[in-house]
Parts: structure tokens; C-alpha cells; sequence
């Protein structure tokens, strides 16, 4: 049980160190960014259509961006950041009941991680399409394609990367060598 | 206690009718005024009726019977004569040809036989082939209160459709139709039995031709559409009810648009098809008289407004060849009334307009799609529909019983029974290209959809 507590300590941290951004960018859309800031202006240039949004009578996507942030984006956040700590924090303590029992036989749980991580990558470009293109969303109709794209994989990037640091440090010592690269930790670690 | 309950109800339910009611919020707008269509009716009670019969010689053949066809000149100008006297309080002949002259009273009964058209004078006096339909024209202008109707064949040369000839004829119309006037035309196949002369050559010259049987004459009135439609109507009620009897009729005027449809707030929900159908639809007249559609829909939705030619277009006038929808759209995130705040689109041509010989369609919508718009918003649009060009329906009518020139001895070699009229098609092309430079952009309709754009 202290090793499975501390694996997801470690799973933690490892989500942390990249995660933190997914927080703060959640955090900032629920509490609307305001059309003079960065991540507006950013959406602005490259997510948005500007030409369809001007053409309806807005002068930019600034006018607009409040519904945008505070409902489609921080809703997508927040279901990737659970979606995210779940699957990581699940295979920090799934790790702990792998039935490793001979030398070399952790390997062979390098597929049963690589087929969740593809399941937690497919659900991450799922989520993130659906958000972008739901009826559900008004604000999604101002996406252009290439900025789905963009989104996409602007979501891959920021939750895959944690999601792995955290998997990396939190898989049980025995079972690291199911993991990319988690065999190469200090022994002590 | 139930009284007071009951009024309770009813003043709760009075202020939130009230508030209800008040849930316009339409964006700021100026809406263009409704044109004063229609006829420069002159309510003079001193309305002369001028009568012109064209005295040339073709015109003789009309008087006598062709065994086994139907005779309408006789019948028609007899009738026309009584006609014209309820149009006006006074009514006044004239035969002209190479000039103008009254016809004496006495000698009124003779135009319906062939003693009038002969000619008494010196063979060089003699000229009666040569028709100045101009002259009656010119005096039209000179006093537009009166009515005119001219009785002729309008068998006209060349020569007579260019230059100054020309001129002669479309100065005093230009000014004719100015004033709010029209002219009509109605073209009647009559029996024929008699010469036509002055029928052109190839090679040049002329030619005459004594085998027809068959020939239409044009009763032409200068006046208020109202008179020009009365004179119609009775010729028609009285003479035209059997099917074999031909006649056409066409209206040159500066004005064929028959009403804005706005004014009498004769558009209804029924004009766009199906909207009722749509979630929380209400259909409303503004203070200024605009019909609003009011609802929500989904992106799916087909907008059709459509409206029949017969409630714009005066009948048997040139019609309308060209729309112009001048459209705006307003957007606004919020869709509640109280924090309603309209933004103008770009959008210039929203909608698409297309013509059938019945009806007026425009596809609301078509150019910028429903799908364009963002969901979850509220968007106000206004068109208005504008009557942008004359049509040539007028001359389409006429065109079966008009000859060119060039075909003209051919026509007359193949020995025809019915006889076509010269240079008719481009007579009435004359007219209407004189009405269509007086013809202004006429406001037809405007309409107003209020709606919330859902999933």
C-alpha cells in the first residue's frame, strides 16, 4: 500500500511538471482571459476565422472570445486534465498488480502500456475534435480547419507529455520496464 | 380571498403579456419609404374623350364583310363610341392621316363603313396611306387630362420608325408617361376584305395585297391606367367571350408595378412556406408596417419567400425583368432583449431572387447560407425588394401578329388569309424602351425575419 501511495506521489509529480500549464490555461479560461491578452490574440491569428467573424459584424474574435473560453475551452480542458490524471494515476496503481513474477517478464507489459497510452491518446484527439466541432459549442463554428488541427495537436502535446512523465516516474519499480525509457531511472528512485 | 387571487392572476398574467409584447428590440434602421405607386388618377369632372379613326385607305377593308369570319370592327368601334362616352362627359371625333380633322357629327355613324375611308379630295391630295399617328399623340401631351383613343391599323413603314419621324412619336409619349399617363394597346383580329397597301419590297418599293381576310386593328388609349382597364374590360366583356375571337392587349407605362405590398400590409406568414412550422413562431407588422418573422431554427432550414406577379405586376404591362433585393443582416450574441446589442454584418448579397410567369421567388439565405451564421446567436435581416428593370412581356404578345419588313413580300407571296401587321414588334419595342427610361426603381415589399439560430 506505501508503495502504491508513492507511486502516485511520483505519478503526480510527474503530471506536474509539464501539467501545471493545463491547469493554469483552465483556470485562465473559466475566469475569461479578457480580448487584450495573450492567448486571444493567439486564437485570434491562428484558430479562428477572422474573415467569418468580421463578416458577421464583430470587429475580431476578441468581441466574441468570452463565450469561446469560458464555455467550449474550459470545458475541453477540464475533461482532458481529468481524463489525463485518470489514466495516469490508474496505471501507477495497476502497475503495482502486474504479475511479474521472472526476470524479463515486464517487457512483456510494454504492449498492455502501449495499448493504453494509444487508448489515452486516442481519447485526448477524441475529446479535443469533439469539442472543436460539437453543435454543442457556438463558439466552435469560428474554428478553422487548420486551427482544429492546431488544437489537436496543442491538446496531444500538452496532455501526452505529462501523462508520460507521470507514468514514467509512477509505475511500480518492478514493472518499469513496461514503460519507454522508466528502466533508465536511478535504481534508488 | 378567490377574488384577490383571481386578481392576482389577471395582473400577473397583464404584465408579463405586456412584457412579452415588448420583447422587439429591433436594431436601429431606416426603412425606405413606400413609393406612391399607381395612376395619376385626375378627379377633373370636365374629362374630354378624344376619338382618332385612322382614315387611310387600308383601314377600308375593316367596313366590309368577309363572308364566314366574324366582323369585330363593326361591332367594336360601334361599342367603342359608347364606351368612350361613360369614360368621359364629352366626347370628341377626329379622323386623321395626312392631317387632323373633327369629324362632323352627322358623319360620326359613317367610320364603321366604307364611305369614310374613300377619298373625295385631289388624286395628289390623296395621300390617305400615309399615317401621322404622331398627331394625336402630341395633342395628348399638349392636354393630359383628357383620354384619348386612337383607332388605326398601325401599319407603319420604316421610314416612319427612325429620326425625326420618330422623334415626333416618342417626344410627346416621354412626356405622355411623365405625367403619369399610359397608353394602352389592344389589338383586335377582325375580319378583312379590302387592299392593303404599302406593303415594302425587297428590292424597294411598294406592294399592295387584296387576298387577306383576316387583319388586326389597335384600338390605342392614351389616359389612366383606370380608364385604359375600364375601356379594356367592357371591350372585353362585350366582344371577346368567344375563344376564337383574338385579341391581345398591352400596357405601356413607366409605373408596371401595380403596389408596395407593404402598404396594405398584404404579406402574411403564408409568404415565406412553411415558417409557421418553426419553433416559437410569431408573425407581426411593425409600427412602420414592416412584416416580421420572428423564430428559431436550425441551420436545415430552406427561407422562401415567394410572391405572385399578378399582385405586383399590372397586367398586361411590360413586367419586370430585373430585382434588387437590398438586404441587411444584424447580429447579436446576446439574444435576450435586455442585453441585446445588434452588430451590422458585411453581408451585402444574403439572398437570391429567381422569376417564373407566375411568381416572384426569393431564396432567402442562398448567397450567404443559414450554415455560415454562428449558432447561439439572434440575427435581425431586413430585405427590400426593388422592381429594378422592365421586362418586354408586351412585346413577346404582339410579336405572333408583327412582320419585318424585310419579310414582308415574302409573307404577302405565301398568300396569307391572316394578314400580320408591319413593323408592329418594334413599334411596341419603341414604346416600352421610351416607358423603361421613365421607369425608376420601385420598392415592392420589405420584410423583416427576427430569428435565433439553434443546434
Amino acid at each position: 500500500m506505501k508503495n502504491i501511495i508513492q507511486s502516485i506521489i511520483y505519478g503526480l509529480v510527474g503530471l506536474s511538471i509539464f501539467g501545471w500549464f493545463s491547469v493554469f490555461i483552465t483556470v485562465l479560461s473559466i475566469s475569461d482571459p479578457g480580448p487584450d491578452s495573450y492567448i486571444v490574440g493567439f486564437f485570434s491569428d491562428n484558430i479562428m476565422s477572422s474573415e467569418r467573424i468580421e463578416n458577421l459584424g464583430f470587429d475580431n474574435f476578441a468581441e466574441i472570445s468570452s463565450s469561446f473560453f469560458t464555455t467550449l475551452f474550459f470545458h475541453m480542458n477540464l475533461t482532458l486534465i481529468i481524463i489525463t490524471a485518470s489514466t495516469t494515476i490508474g496505471w501507477c496503481i495497476v502497475s503495482h498488480f502486474l504479475n511479474i513474477d521472472a526476470p524479463g517478464k515486464a517487457k512483456i507489459y510494454a504492449i498492455h502500456w502501449l495499448i493504453v497510452s494509444a487508448i489515452f491518446i486516442g481519447l485526448v484527439f477524441g475529446i479535443t475534435w469533439y469539442f472543436t466541432s460539437s453543435t454543442t459549442y457556438p463558439a466552435a463554428e469560428g474554428i478553422t480547419t487548420s486551427g482544429q488541427w492546431l488544437l489537436i495537436f496543442m491538446s496531444l502535446l500538452i496532455y501526452v507529455v505529462p501523462y508520460y512523465l507521470g507514468v514514467l516516474l509512477g509505475t511500480a519499480r518492478f514493472a518499469r520496464s513496461s514503460v519507454l525509457l522508466a528502466n533508465k531511472l536511478p535504481g534508488g528512485f | 380571498m378567490v377574488i384577490r387571487f383571481v386578481s392576482f392572476l389577471c395582473c400577473f398574467f397583464i404584465f408579463f403579456g405586456i412584457s412579452y409584447a415588448k420583447e422587439d428590440c429591433n436594431p436601429e434602421f431606416q426603412l425606405a419609404k413606400f413609393p406612391s405607386i399607381g395612376q395619376v388618377d385626375s378627379e377633373s369632372e370636365d374629362k374630354p374623350v378624344f376619338i382618332y379613326f385612322d382614315k387611310s385607305l387600308s383601314m377600308q377593308g375593316y367596313t366590309k364583310d368577309q363572308p364566314g369570319v366574324n366582323n369585330l370592327y363593326i361591332n367594336v368601334i360601334d361599342d367603342l363610341q359608347q364606351i368612350a362616352e361613360n369614360v368621359g362627359n364629352k366626347t370628341f371625333y377626329h379622323e386623321f392621316g395626312k392631317s387632323i380633322k373633327p369629324i362632323k357629327e352627322n358623319k360620326i355613324s359613317q367610320v364603321i363603313k366604307p364611305i369614310f375611308y374613300e377619298c373625295t379630295d385631289a388624286a395628289s391630295e390623296c395621300n390617305n396611306q400615309e399615317s401621322k399617328i404622331h398627331l394625336p399623340f402630341k395633342i395628348a401631351k399638349a392636354n393630359p387630362d383628357g383620354t384619348y383613343i386612337i383607332v388605326t391599323d398601325l401599319f407603319l413603314s420604316s421610314k416612319q420608325l427612325v429620326g425625326g419621324t420618330l422623334n415626333q412619336l416618342t417626344k410627346p409619349l416621354k412626356s405622355i408617361l411623365k405625367k403619369g399617363k399610359s397608353v394602352g394597346i389592344i389589338g383586335v383580329m377582325s375580319s378583312f376584305n379590302g387592299t392593303i397597301y404599302d406593303i415594302p419590297k425587297r428590292e424597294g418599293g411598294t406592294v399592295s395585297y387584296t387576298e387577306a381576310q383576316k387583319r388586326p386593328f389597335y384600338i390605342i388609349i392614351i389616359g389612366d391606367q383606370k380608364e385604359i382597364n375600364q375601356i379594356k374590360k367592357n371591350l372585353e366583356e362585350q366582344h371577346f367571350t368567344d375563344p376564337e375571337d383574338k385579341f391581345k392587349f398591352s400596357l405601356i407605362t413607366s409605373t408596371p408595378i401595380l403596389q408596395n405590398l407593404n402598404e396594405k400590409k398584404l404579406i402574411t406568414e403564408k409568404y415565406i412556406k412553411n415558417i409557421s412550422n418553426a419553433d416559437s413562431f410569431r408573425f407581426d407588422y411593425s409600427d412602420q408596417g414592416l412584416p416580421v418573422y420572428k423564430f428559431e431554427t436550425n441551420k436545415k432550414r430552406k427561407l422562401n419567400f415567394s410572391i405572385n406577379n399578378n399582385e405586383i405586376i399590372v397586367q398586361g404591362s411590360t413586367g419586370v425583368s430585373d430585382f434588387n433585393i437590398n438586404e441587411k443582416l444584424w447580429v447579436s450574441q446576446e439574444t435576450k432583449c435586455k442585453k441585446i446589442n445588434w452588430k451590422k454584418s458585411k453581408f451585402e448579397t444574403i439572398s437570391q431572387w429567381s422569376q417564373t410567369d407566375n411568381k416572384l421567388a426569393v431564396q432567402l439565405f442562398k448567397e450567404v447560407s443559414l450554415k455560415k451564421l454562428f449558432r447561439g446567436m439572434r440575427y435581425f435581416y431586413l430585405g427590400e425588394i426593388y422592381a429594378q428593370k422592365p421586362g418586354t412581356i408586351s412585346e413577346e404578345t404582339f410579336r405572333e401578329w408583327s412582320i419585318r419588313p424585310s419579310d414582308a413580300e415574302e409573307f404577302k407571296e405565301g398568300n396569307p388569309v391572316e394578314f400580320k401587321t408591319l413593323n408592329l414588334e418594334k413599334i411596341i419595342r419603341i414604346l416600352n424602351s421610351v416607358a423603361n427610361d421613365e421607369f425608376q426603381p420601385t420598392l415592392i415589399a420589405s420584410i423583416a425575419l427576427d430569428f435565433n439560430l439553434t443546434k
